[in-house]
């Protein structure tokens, strides 16, 4: 099911602030569950460009048990 | 007595105001790092509950945050630790386009969906945009 969070959707706006809206969500969300991430994670959140992987990873937020759950290691 | 306190203070502002250039300088340039030393000092922890929603074995239960970003999502229980505040909880297959019982967690909180099916609720809004 597709996440209708602010970012992914019917706000408006360019694609940039859509890109800023999910990442901060990605993060708010996350230090909710998780705590503040390691400042790795933050980074890596931060340089993802691609909306669609940013949603993709609002997705598995909602299930991960752990930032580093988040970002399996490849 | 209250002669050599006002000797004492008044010698205390005179070596204040005899810092050179170079020490209000440094001074000054030092100032954002005990700021930030401070402001960490007095920062509160965040501060985590354990909730627990048990739902009929199915049900879908959405953990949606006070902007309504879905948080969490679970299948008959959720059994989970989040920050304290205000959230809203959600159930049913088609989730997030129906209901929503409002929960505030300020302990650790055990609800039922009998509990949340008959506690206040509220039609579930769009999601608000973060600052």
């Amino acid at each position: 099911m597709a996440i209708p969070i602010a970012a992914a959707g019917s706000t408006g706006g360019d694609s940039g602030d859509r890109i800023h809206e999910a990442q901060a969500a990605l993060l708010r969300i996350g230090r909710m569950r998780f705590g503040s991430p390691i400042p790795e994670i933050e980074y890596r959140i931060r340089s993802i460009q691609d909306l669609k992987q940013l949603e993709k990873l609002l997705d598995r937020l909602l299930e991960v048990a752990s930032w580093q759950d988040l970002f399996p290691s490849e | 007595m209250d002669k050599d306190k006002s000797k004492t203070v008044r010698a205390e502002r005179t070596a204040r105001m005899k810092l050179s250039a170079e020490e209000s300088l440094k001074r000054m340039e030092e100032f954002p790092k005990r700021k930030e030393k401070f402001v960490s000092a007095i920062k509160p922890e965040p501060v985590y509950h354990r909730l627990v929603v048990v739902a009929e074995p199915k049900a879908i239960i959405w953990l949606v945050d006070d902007y309504w970003h879905p948080v969490q999502k679970a299948i008959g229980t959720l059994d989970t630790s989040v920050l304290r505040g205000r959230y809203f909880i959600e159930l049913g297959e088609s989730g997030l386009n129906g209901v929503a019982y409002p929960i505030e967690l300020f302990d650790d909180l055990r609800l039922t969906q009998d509990l949340l099916e008959a506690g206040p609720e509220c039609l579930r809004q769009p999601p608000k945009l973060l600052d």
